[in-house]
């Protein structure tokens, strides 16, 4: 820009494109006129096969398009899960799709962070700035670089591991993962031999069957109504209709709680404690399954007291490595157990013995002893519920087996023992038997993706060029001491913060966010805006601004709402397509920006990114792509698989959706098949260690030594050094550390809990969803409202060490006294005031949740629910937040005609 | 938004060598072309990505600049705004804009002491002494130094401490690097790490 000699008319013109000071939202009024699309006559409108992807239930749906504008959604009756119904957000993806404030173009920052000043640049300029800075980072130091997603937004998850194996390095986290699904994904397994129970993520295909009735599920922090709506909620209650029985253990009284046979109002975090009230309550009332605890569980196996491991019976010299030991009767000694059974034995289950000179109890016995303590009543006592409905729903639960199950949300994956719930529920089944048999929800059934993903990471079939190094898995930040962050290749949350702010053990300096407000979903935000404030650089995508956007990026990359994605969703024994109905703007699915970025690498010289667009090196995963259209042409392939055929994304779009076997089939093959023969001819058992289900949880203790349960890390077989504290077999109890037993301070005990109109931190925005919610609700009990002096509608503030934040009273018997419950929340609203920061502050119960130790060992989990606060009355709303539905007419579409996407305008 | 240099600093560690360098410059009124210049020069990473302009907006925001208008090369007793909103100036006027430096903005640059920095980041971690002044030592290689070098260098010293109870490195070379660039004593440029005059004059 010419800046010395300049005439007045010219200078407004220059001042403007030299600091073009756009607030990142509000764009509309900013944008250059274009001449509008027109057909040249009326188009019939167009009913196109797609999957949702508003939140991770991934349901079938109609999408109608008419002149190029998606005009209406409706459910697909042939989804098995949802059976044709759609969601509010489901229904919110058209406003989502066209609201004002989308994300148009990259930009720049142009001010300092947290002013919201930006200017539009090209696509070519973001992606060459952003590759310049990840050969920089690359050179000096590849862990430097932190990249992130979240659950929100049509995340494409395992497409960041993905990328940081094609670049060599850097640390992956997520603001769920410790606290949201893995604790539970990988413990499940890990011990049960199957999967993990998750009804949200759709793991728990035995609901949909409609041949066959459980004959109860509990739903354990699991609230399906709101969290599956179309989905879980949806199969749970025609279950119930046809008879299935319920039991709910939840704080708060959900509209599955309010249809259960019991509702058990559990304080939050202490779940464990009910957990080892239930196994002690089924052990000594003898209602466990003999035959499945003797002969398909580890239970029966002498321990080395020594190691916590189960002894092996070359350890004793008594046999080979491939058999555990137990106690035989009738010699009264030690003896090897073959597998899978030796009917010439006399297996004692339950005793303490003396083998090679020490104690040896075995696994059974070990567990008899760890829930001692937990009769009904101290049960009862410690998790405010009465001990006779406690025994009431374990009777009911018992009553059902072998042909009821657990189903676990996420909200033991939320504090301190997130790897101690999921494991109590496993014990709780092994001693049922309920493995693989009508109604469970422990099934050997594989869902055709991982997670509802079928996107991976090279590594994840086997040994790859781009394997992780071992230097690169032993430096992921904290994983040490969280083995089963490796799980998910994740590094931990603080552990990261502690780095960036301190420079220890290394200093990050770059971070990629794909998602979309990481101060409003990680615990104790302001800690970690004031950690990532020293991030050099950071590149922020996600389909609007947000917090994250404001406060710290540099660049902003505008990326694509559902309805302009390819994908594919597996729904029991149906392959559902996504399909990109329109492109607007240059909105790009955030899959092929990493594509994108790879490819850029490579002109500059990046020796792995040059490898990863050969498919030679690729292996299963499939190598990069160069255009969307290669990438569609993956996705079609990998679902044609399933069908036994070759697909071109066109053979998808015309034969999908379609069911690859039968229902009966898919539901079917499950049960009874750890009893049918394997490879080797005998029972296939379970896939664990021992092929039976672990309930004694030695690969825990195993995993923290040497980084998985076969005794090296998860996917890539390192033995990793130990962490500093061993990982117990069995669960304890552990009070949490903010407890409201002992915190006088701050009485009231918290937690969080899903509503159905949002999905994580997404659609706040949605003008007619924030009508139906538009600001978070506090539950208070009328005992502890009266305590405080608030009534129902009154504005209040929660408060504690860390911070405060407001909410608005709802005064319900819906939670015990004393138990507040709240949503996360966030206010887009607030992004155009003086004052962005305040978006993330003023309801978002983030800023007061708990991020420091203690951490659950195993996975480095902090704490999002059960910690303590008080509560006081406030004035009224926060200055500023929109409640009325006026406010949110702002936010109304503004529909908008086919562009192309980003994708017409860069070529990779 | 609060408007505080150090803060400013602080929130944009990326540009705070740039944002001294400007301050330095502008001991005398400079006009944007110049600074500009300045800043193109003095940018050593692809983090720098901000325009000129901005660094400078940034500046005056925060009260380390302050402007002066000049009309036709004469000092025009008001802003740019007032300026553009003046009808006696013609329409043909030139009119630009040039920045010095207040007393605020002198204060930051002179508080900035990057030998004392590294003292004080050696003094605050002595368990590290060894560590900074082998990578010190290392980048005074001509062409400088890679990371994994340092590494070697460290780790065969001994230099990199261990965790009692499993052995593992508690610092990598990277924090060394890190902690010494952002202190004044180092720099990456093409490629590779190398010591600067401040570090050289701590440096053994």
């Amino acid at each position: 820009m010419e800046g010395t000699r300049i005439s007045r008319r010219s200078f407004v013109k220059a001042a403007a494109a030299a600091t073009a000071a756009v607030a990142a939202s509000g764009f509309a009024s900013s944008l250059a006129p274009v001449d509008p699309a027109k057909a040249d006559e009326a188009e019939e409108e167009q009913i196109v096969c797609s999957s949702c992807r508003a939140c991770i239930s991934n349901c079938g749906v109609l999408v109608h398009v008419k002149n190029g504008r998606v005009v209406k959604i409706e459910g697909d009756e042939r989804d098995p899960m949802s059976k044709g119904r759609v969601c509010a957000k489901g229904l919110a993806a058209i406003q989502a799709l066209y609201n004002p404030n989308r994300m148009k173009y990259p930009f720049k920052r142009a001010g300092e962070r947290g002013e919201n000043k930006w200017e539009r640049i090209s696509w070519k300029e973001a992606i060459d700035t952003i590759a310049d800075n990840l050969m920089e980072i690359y050179e000096k130091d590849p862990m430097k670089l932190v990249i992130s997603t979240g659950g929100g937004g049509n995340p494409q998850f395992f497409g960041l591991h993905r990328f940081l194996q094609a670049f060599g390095g850097g640390n992956f986290f997520e603001p769920g993962c410790a606290q949201c699904y893995l604790p539970r994904m990988c413990t499940q397994p890990m011990l049960n031999g199957c999967n993990d129970t998750s009804i949200s993520d759709s793991t728990v295909g035995e609901i949909y069957y409609e041949d066959a009735t459980p004959a109860c599920l509990v739903m354990w922090g699991a609230d399906p109504s709101q969290s599956h709506v179309t989905s879980g909620g949806r199969a749970v209650n025609a279950l119930r209709m046809k008879g299935m029985k319920t039991v709910v253990v939840d704080p708060r009284f959900t509209p599955d709680a309010a249809k259960a046979d019991v509702w058990l109002p559990i304080r939050p975090g202490t779940d464990v404690a009910m957990m080892n009230g239930w196994i002690k309550y089924i052990i000594d009332n003898d209602l466990y399954d003999h035959e499945f605890v003797m002969k398909w569980t580890n239970l029966p196996y002498l321990i080395n007291e020594d190691t916590m491991l189960l002894y092996h019976a070359d350890e004793l010299g008594i046999g080979s490595h491939d058999e555990y030991v137990v106690w035989d009767k009738k010699t009264n000694a030690p003896a090897p157990l073959p597998y899978p059974w030796n009917d010439d034995l006399d297996v004692e289950l339950d005793g303490e013995f003396e083998v090679d000179g020490k104690k040896s109890r075995t696994a059974f016995r070990a567990l008899v002893e760890n829930v001692a303590e937990w009769t009904l009543e101290y049960t009862a006592e410690i998790t405010w519920c009465e001990a006779e409905d406690i025994k009431k729903a374990i009777d009911i639960y018992v009553e059902g087996s072998p042909h009821s199950g657990i189903g676990i949300g996420v909200a033991t994956d939320q504090y301190e023992q997130a790897a101690q719930a999921p494991e109590g529920v496993t014990i709780i089944e092994s001693l049922m038997g309920n493995y693989c048999h009508q109604g469970n929800t422990i099934q050997s059934r594989k869902n055709q993706s991982l997670g509802t993903y079928f996107l991976f990471p090279f590594n994840l079939f086997g040994p790859s060029p781009f394997t992780p190094t071992e230097e690169c898995v032993n430096r992921r930040l904290g994983v040490i001491e969280h083995k089963g962050l490796n799980y998910w290749m994740a590094s931990h949350i603080p552990t990261i913060m502690k780095a960036v702010a301190t420079g220890e053990p290394y200093q990050p300096e770059m971070w990629i966010d794909r998602s979309g407000n990481k101060l409003a979903m990680v615990g104790n935000s302001p800690t970690f805006l004031e950690a990532m404030k020293n991030m050099k650089f950071i590149v922020h995508m996600y389909m609007y601004p947000t917090t994250t956007s404001v406060e710290l990026a540099d660049i902003i990359l505008p990326t694509a709402e559902w309805l302009e994605t390819a994908y594919g969703a597996d729904r029991c024994n149906y392959w559902f397509i996504r399909r990109d109905v329109v492109h607007t703007y240059e909105h790009v699915d955030e899959t092929l920006i990493w594509s994108w970025f790879v490819e850029a690498l490579a002109k500059r010289g990046h020796k792995l990114a040059e490898m990863s667009f050969d498919p030679a090196n690729c292996g299963p995963a499939g190598a990069y792509w160069h255009n969307y259209d290669e990438y569609k042409a993956y996705l079609a392939a990998f679902m044609g698989n399933s069908f036994g055929e070759q697909w071109t994304w066109e053979d998808a779009c015309e034969k999908l959706p379609a069911p690859f076997t039968t229902m009966q089939d898919w539901i079917e093959s499950s049960w009874d098949s750890y009893l049918a023969p394997g490879e080797d001819g005998l029972p296939a058992g379970f896939a664990t260690t021992s092929r039976k289900a672990e309930p004694y949880g030695e690969a825990m203790t195993i995993m923290g030594r040497t980084g998985g349960p076969s005794g090296s890390s998860f996917w890539d077989g390192y033995v990793l050094p130990p962490a500093s504290v061993d990982y117990l077999p069995l669960p304890k109890y552990v009070e949490p550390a903010e407890s409201p037993l002992t915190d006088e301070a701050h009485p009231y005990v918290i937690t969080e809990g899903r509503v159905p109109m949002y999905h994580h931190g997404t659609l706040r925005n949605v003008p007619w969803m924030r009508e139906l919610y538009p600001v978070p609700r506090t539950w208070i009990n009328p005992e502890t409202a009266a305590e405080i002096g608030v009534e129902d509608g009154d504005w209040c503030y929660i408060e504690n060490d860390r911070g405060t934040i407001q909410g608005q009273v709802l005064v319900t018997k819906a939670v015990a006294p004393k138990v507040i419950y709240q949503e996360r929340f966030w206010n887009p609203e607030l992004l155009d005031s003086d004052d962005p920061s305040r978006a993330w502050k003023v309801m978002n119960i983030n800023v007061i949740t708990k991020n420091d130790a203690p951490y659950n060992p195993e996975y480095g989990t902090y704490t999002l629910r059960g910690f303590t606060v008080n509560i006081r009355k406030a004035e009224g709303a926060p200055e500023g937040v929109w409640t009325e539905p006026e406010q949110f007419a702002a936010w109304l579409p503004e529909v908008t005609d086919e562009t192309g996407g980003g994708y017409a305008v860069y070529v990779a | 938004m609060k408007h505080d240099l150090q803060e400013l600093f602080a929130r944009n560690r990326a540009y705070a060598a740039l944002y001294r360098a400007v301050l330095r410059a502008c001991s005398e009124y400079r006009s944007l072309d110049v600074l500009s210049e300045c800043i193109e020069q003095q940018k050593t990473s692809a983090s720098q990505i901000q325009s000129a302009a901005a660094i400078i907006e940034s500046l005056v925001r925060n009260g380390g600049l302050e402007t002066r208008v000049l009309v036709n090369g004469e000092v025009y007793n008001g802003t740019l705004r007032d300026a553009q909103a003046d009808d006696s100036i013609p329409q043909d006027a030139v009119v630009t804009q040039e920045y010095k430096t207040t007393q605020a903005g002198v204060d930051a640059v002179n508080t900035y002491n990057p030998e004392s920095l590294i003292d004080s980041l050696i003094a605050t971690h002595p368990s590290y002494e060894l560590g900074y002044y082998l990578v010190l030592e290392a980048c005074e290689a001509q062409d400088g130094v890679s990371t994994q070098e340092l590494q070697k260098i460290l780790r065969e010293a001994g230099a990199l401490p261990q965790d009692p109870v499993n052995g593992v490195e508690t610092v990598h070379a990277s924090y060394f690097t890190g902690a010494l660039e952002t202190a004044g004593a180092l720099e990456w440029r093409n490629g590779a790490w190398h010591i600067t005059e401040a570090g050289k004059r701590v440096s053994r």
